[in-house]
């Protein structure tokens, strides 16, 4: 436990290229650096298997924009929260990204905070944060799945660790189908959120639920623009109205005939290791219409597979949470 | 029955300053520019020197544990400076667990400070810190104050873990259980309709205030100098030098710095009292590197900090008959004091005894030592809010069972000022508005159009179900306790100065002080007034800035400073004037004729005929066998959204038998901060989390210690003041810094659950999780 | 009882070994502007509408450098993770945290912080309005709000009371001044727009 920084380098470089060099050559000891509001906590509180020696400052490289085409939304990678969530055309046309970026955390943190930091930022679980020895930081046990796994622990079960994807952002990336651009040192690659994001995996021997490798940097998201037809909603459950994370959070996405659902993604946030679609939910609604009755039926539905955590305090509460959101969500579509 | 209390101070017809809404505070724009040092923004160019040493702390992580060696040649190699229990002397322990300020063997609590170490740079602290090198043998630690007791527990300290000892310098020594018994309790129970029993319990927090409790302290001249974000000067710095074996006189608690505010304070919540550890340590390693040493906490050494607030289990069983009379009063309760605390709850216990007036009692309080914390302590009040969560939600509980208005019940019962006296001792209540500050409250909230009956919400609107609450108020504050002392100083130039012991930690005692001193002296503007505070080189001792008596004690040491100016002023104005001392008196301004009021001067003039500054100096003793309570109510109205566990206020009213609102602003202040930034905290977000496992603290941070934001901000607070002159005071006032937060929580819990169907809340804090258990109870008997 | 040692990990501020000397990179390779990347640097940036240059080394955030070396001590650290809002300032007109805002970032950015009430006049009306409206109590986390407020106040000057409040949702008060400080905010708001200043 820290409060100020430790020594660390700093490297600007200028362009991309020069970013993924350097990620390239220093390897383990240097983390990429554009926001910083997650990474420079890690820091402070010495999260022993989380600390670089050296930081690379991506966030001068023009990955800052929000460009719109008629076919779809690019976002760079370093865009601001606050950017996306006061972007006309993402208010308009891709409305539940744009509430989303503005609940996430607090104004302030919304300034700093990027698109892709809110894609990778590390689980927000207090034993992790304070260096516990668990499946992230060098050790093989999860603590939350016996300890206090009130808020930030899984609902649906989980393998090695159980700590919940915290992104508000994400889980509305998941719900807009949108793809990542990830750039390497053999060159360019393309995502779905599902392929990025896949679940607790092993990656260069770390536990994480994101796949990008050590030397890899997100470039950009990309994202689908839906159909004339589509209305979208985002709904956060938090403790506070501000600053907390979701306790169930919901976003969704759907094409609606009349009033009739032709097609709907919901995605359930901050309750599983990665943002989860409610498939079942989905597909009972798909051909329904948005009433009070179904709504329900879908809220039920989708948490239908919850498996919440039973040891330590428990979570189950955030079952009904994440049945009150998807409620809360799906009645905003209507 | 007894006569009343002769009225000690300054009681007008109309006032200048006191209660005038608008007077601003008087330090604002100096701590809103950046001109105000805090403690935490103190540089050595402030104190005289070219630099510090700043101070870190090696703390414990396990929750108790030997230790079994300390290895600090790394640290030594490199040049930091190190101090541990060997640099003390050893001879002298401190505390109601006697202890010294760091271990000598044995840690017991988790984030115990285990060495100090001094480095040039804050950075280098952090780096200073690795190195030290401890080596513990964890014992089995016990969180739980119930659990504690058992037989099997972990033992804290040889003699078990009931906590004892302490000494109350107005009763003695403290013994380790209360116990209060008066009339039969079996009778009581006997006598009633029905009895209600049940626990109810209140959670670990801490008071995290955003000023970190810093602190400065260097040597010169033989002599020990601090600079402290604290709210017990004078105690400090006797406990000290009675440590150090000092001289009092050479221990000095200094706040003056360059500026016009010069140093002032964060708040303190009690989290600031005197914390004589860290002081003691810091002065050590100030004296061992001969250096001027700056401790400046981070968040999560102030997270750690000894003080959080006691949790207390109350096992409660009461008993009333039909007809809405409260015939059986009894409690237990257990209260989880940390490691090194001492026996608390005598305010709590007083609270239940003087809420009603009950004539069987039977309460009792046993104070547990644990490895939950360090220390136990006052945050805002001293038990008041635990006890009345307990006791409301009884008094609820019980009411409803009777089949009565939960007001009417508490009309019933509760104590007014018709037997306004201390049922144990008999010592008398200075002054007391009841019933009429709670019918004020009570009519301003409108309560008989919005309640609807036990477990009937006063409206529903979807998935959204409101319900209203109530509290009553009666707590032990505003005590003119000893040592009541402070001096005023006129200037030949007509600017005045109020020197006085006690501080102003955010509750705007400057400025208090300031309406006091220039009323007294009949001015009508702050200009001319300044106020010195907490600087044991000019200031006496007027004992701590906490029980809410910071107000009244300053007033009465104002009045009788002014009395003291008068016998060295007016001679030389009557003089000057050819009339006698006697026929003067301070008014608009100006120095005036009693029976002829055209003739006089003004002060400024008067001013001008002194030589060199007069000072005149206060003191009070307050008459024996009085007590000083507040009374009054709360009332909230809630609103749940039972899909997603939201709550909302929406509309919170509390009254206080407040005496004399000294400064307006400041009270309206801190009524809604009171509930903003503490009372709904406490009751909805905040606990302090321990993992059951290591017993290790899993939220020592803003984030998970969740006190409101602005989004939590009630539509509509309300007030009612019950205001009357109290005898005992400078200018009729009471205290109200803490009351303001007492009673907020079982009010919120009340109208929760008369929004939730009458679920009843008995535990602390009530999060969504508890919400939604509500649900499912309210689901699972069709009400929903 | 034995004394064996358990694995139970601890929470914090362990005793654990110093194992991230500057120089002892996994990777040995002394490639080129590795030295210079742990070096400090001059940054210059204009505060309150003063010009200042710094020597920063990257660990350097900016509420450091503004507190420390700059001596503006108006700017708190009342937490130092970025949770709290106290160590808010405007970086071109924008509020940031500052702890967790590197200072070398903020090289070439024009910074405003409570000591800039005569260079700003949305703040000295917002400063004024506090006063006032008895906005603040102990005071230490004002500055944080007073910014926030600016730069609302810049860029929405009629807000409604929940343009407030969202303004306002990341900076934590103990002493819950929040009504004060929306009153205040109000209050600031008709004097700019022509009441009296």
């Amino acid at each position: 436990m820290r409060s100020e920084v430790k020594n660390i380098g700093l490297f600007q470089p200028t362009t991309l290229r020069e970013a993924v060099e350097l990620l390239n050559r220093y390897g383990n000891d240097a983390k990429i650096i554009a926001g910083g509001t997650d990474l420079l906590y890690l820091i402070k509180n010495d999260v022993q298997t989380h600390i670089p020696k050296l930081l690379i400052d991506i966030s001068n490289l023009g990955l800052s924009y929000v460009n719109f085409s008629n076919n779809e939304l690019r976002i760079g990678a370093t865009t601001n929260l606050s950017a996306i969530a006061e972007n006309e055309v993402v208010k308009s046309r891709f409305t539940a990204l744009a509430q989303a970026a503005s609940r996430a955390a607090s104004p302030q943190l919304r300034n700093m905070a990027t698109i892709a930091g809110d894609m990778l930022q590390e689980v927000w679980c207090w034993y992790l944060r304070y260096n516990y020895d668990c499946w992230r930081n060098g050790g093989t046990i999860c603590y939350g799945a016996i300890g206090d796994n009130r808020f930030y622990h899984s609902i649906f079960g989980g393998r090695l660790c159980y700590a919940v994807h915290p992104g508000d952002v994400s889980t509305a990336l998941f719900a807009f189908n949108a793809r990542v651009v990830v750039v390497g040192p053999g060159g360019e690659r393309v995502y779905s959120m599902d392929e990025f994001m896949p679940g607790i995996v092993l990656v260069d021997g770390r536990v994480k639920e994101n796949i990008l490798k050590r030397n890899e940097i997100v470039k950009e998201v990309v994202i689908p623009t839906p159909p004339q037809n589509t209305r979208s909603a985002f709904y956060k459950v938090s403790d506070r109205g501000s600053i907390d994370f979701a306790l169930a959070s919901v976003a969704a996405v759907a094409q609606l005939d009349g009033s009739t659902v032709t097609n709907v993604n919901i995605v359930l946030g901050g309750v599983d290791v990665k943002p989860r679609r409610a498939k079942a939910a989905e597909d009972f609604l798909r051909g329904k219409g948005l009433t009070e009755a179904n709504i329900k039926s879908a809220s039920e539905i989708a948490l239908q597979d919850a498996k919440p955590l039973t040891f330590g305090t428990g979570n189950a509460f955030r079952v009904e949470l994440a049945k009150g959101a998807v409620v809360k969500t799906l009645r905003m579509l209507a | 029955m007894s006569e009343p209390l002769p009225v000690v101070g300054i009681k007008k017809d109309r006032y200048a300053l006191v209660g005038n809404k608008s007077v601003v505070r008087v330090d604002t724009m100096d701590k809103i520019t950046g001109k105000a040092v805090y403690t935490y923004d103190i540089n050595p160019s402030h104190v005289g020197e070219s630099g510090f040493v700043y101070m870190g702390y090696v703390r414990s992580p396990y929750p108790h544990a030997i230790i079994k060696k300390i290895d600090t040649s790394r640290a030594e190699a490199r040049g930091y400076a190190v101090v541990t229990a060997r640099d003390l002397p050893r001879y002298a322990l401190i505390g109601a667990r006697p202890h010294t300020p760091l271990p000598l063997d044995r840690v017991r609590y988790i984030g115990e400070p285990v060495a100090a170490v001094g480095a040039l740079s804050p950075n280098e602290v952090e780096d200073a810190i690795e190195l030290i090198e401890v080596e513990y043998e964890p014992l089995p630690f016990v969180l739980d104050q119930d659990e504690a007791l058992k037989p099997d527990a972990p033992k804290i300290w040889p003699d078990g873990n009931v906590a004892g000892g302490g000494f109350n310098p107005e009763t003695g020594p403290v013994p380790p259980t209360i116990t209060i018994r008066y009339g039969d309790i079996e009778a009581g129970f006997r006598e009633a309709d029905e009895v209600i029993e049940t626990v109810i319990e209140t959670q670990i927090e801490q008071h995290y205030e955003m000023e970190p409790r810093a602190l400065v302290a260097y040597w010169r001249g033989g002599k020990l100098y601090f600079r402290y974000s604290g709210q017990f000067a004078h105690s400090a710095q006797t406990a000290v030098a009675n440590y150090f074996r000092m001289p009092v006189s050479d221990v000095v608690f200094s706040t003056s710095l360059g500026g016009e505010s010069g140093h002032v304070l964060g708040m303190a919540l009690g989290n600031k009292s005197a914390p004589v550890e860290d002081l003691i340590v810091v002065a050590t390693m100030a004296r061992k590197t001969g250096a001027a040493v700056k401790y400046g906490p981070t968040r999560f050494d102030n997270a750690l900090a000894p003080h959080q607030r006691f949790p207390i289990r109350g096992y409660v069983k009461f008993g009333g008959k039909r007809d809405g009379t409260f015939t059986a009063m009894q409690a237990k309760l257990v209260i989880n004091v940390g490691a090194y605390g001492g026996s608390q709850g005598s305010d709590a216990v007083s609270d239940f005894y003087h809420a009603y007036k009950v004539p069987n009692v039977l309460l009792e309080a046993i104070s547990v030592n644990t490895n939950a914390f360090g220390f136990s302590g006052p945050m805002r009040d001293v038990g008041e809010s635990q006890g009345h969560f307990i006791l409301e939600v009884a008094i609820d509980m019980l009411a409803e069972k009777l089949g009565i208005d939960p007001v009417e019940f508490r009309l019933k019962n509760m104590r007014t000022k018709d037997n306004a006296v201390d049922p144990v001792t008999g010592n008398r209540y200075t002054g007391f508005g009841q019933p009429e500050a709670f019918i004020g409250a009570m009519e301003k909230f409108r309560w008989k159009e919005r309640w609807k009956g036990w477990g009937v919400p006063s409206a529903v609107s979807g998935s959204k179900r409101r319900g209203v609450g109530v509290s009553l108020l009666n707590a032990a504050k505003g005590a003119a306790s000893p040592p009541i002392t402070g001096q005023i100083e006129v200037a030949p130039d007509g600017k005045v100065t109020f020197y006085t012991g006690l501080t102003d930690h955010g509750a705007g005692g400057r400025t208090s002080y300031a309406i006091m001193t220039a009323e007294a002296l009949g001015l009508t503007s702050l200009e001319n007034v300044k106020v010195v505070c907490s600087d044991t080189s000019v200031t006496t001792n007027s004992g701590v800035t906490a029980g809410s008596r910071s107000t009244r004690v300053a007033g009465l040491a104002i009045v009788k400073a002014v009395e003291d100016l008068k016998r060295q002023w007016f001679p030389i104005v009557a003089e000057k004037l050819g009339v006698k001392p006697e026929d003067l008196e301070f008014g608009d301004n100006r120095i005036y004729v009693k029976n002829d009021p055209s003739k006089g001067m003004s002060f400024k003039e008067a001013a001008a005929l002194l030589k060199a500054p007069i000072k005149g100096s206060g003191t009070f003793t307050l008459p024996p066998r009085i007590v000083s309570r507040v009374g009054g109510a709360k009332f909230v109205e809630v609103e749940v959204d039972v899909e997603t566990g939201e709550v909302h206020i929406l509309e919170y009213v509390s009254s206080y038998d407040i005496g004399r609102v000294i400064f307006w602003k400041g009270a309206e202040s801190q009524v809604r901060g009171g509930f903003i930034g503490m009372g709904m905290g406490a009751t909805m977000f905040q606990e302090v989390i321990r993992d059951p496992i290591t017993g290790g603290y899993l939220n020592p941070n803003f984030h998970d210690f969740k006190i409101p934001t602005i989004m939590e901000t009630p539509d509509r607070i309300d007030y009612h003041y019950e205001e009357y002159h109290d005898p005992i005071s400078g200018f009729g006032e009471k205290g109200i810094g803490e009351n303001v937060l007492t009673g907020v929580s079982p009010a919120i819990a009340n109208a929760l659950s008369n929004a939730l169907g009458g679920y009843r809340f008995t535990k602390l804090p009530i999060t969504k999780k508890d919400i939604m258990d509500a649900v499912a109870w309210m689901r699972r008997r069709g009400m929903l | 009882m034995s004394a064996a040692t358990t694995t139970i990990v601890s929470v914090a501020a362990v005793a654990r070994p110093n194992n991230t000397a500057v120089a002892e990179l996994a990777t040995q390779q002394k490639a080129p502007g590795l030295e210079d990347a742990f070096a400090a640097r001059v940054i210059r940036m204009r505060v309150n509408g003063k010009e200042y240059s710094a020597m920063v080394y990257p660990r350097d955030t900016l509420v450091n450098v503004l507190r420390e070396q700059l001596g503006l001590i108006g700017t708190k650290r009342p937490c130092n993770r970025g949770e709290c809002g106290g160590c808010t300032v405007l970086v071109n007109n924008v509020p940031v945290l500052s702890c967790t805002y590197l200072a070398v970032r903020a090289d070439g950015k024009e910074i405003l912080t409570v000591e800039g009430r005569d260079y700003d006049k949305i703040l000295k009306t917002l400063q004024d309005a506090w006063v006032e409206a008895d906005a603040s109590q102990c005071g230490y986390c004002q500055p944080g709000q007073l910014m926030s407020a600016t730069a609302l106040l810049k860029r929405n000057p009629t807000p409604s009371i929940d343009e407030i409040k969202l303004a306002m949702s990341g900076n934590l008060c103990r002493c819950g001044t929040y009504m004060n400080i929306i009153e205040a905010i109000q209050l600031a708001s008709s004097r700019l727009r022509g009441g009296s200043s």
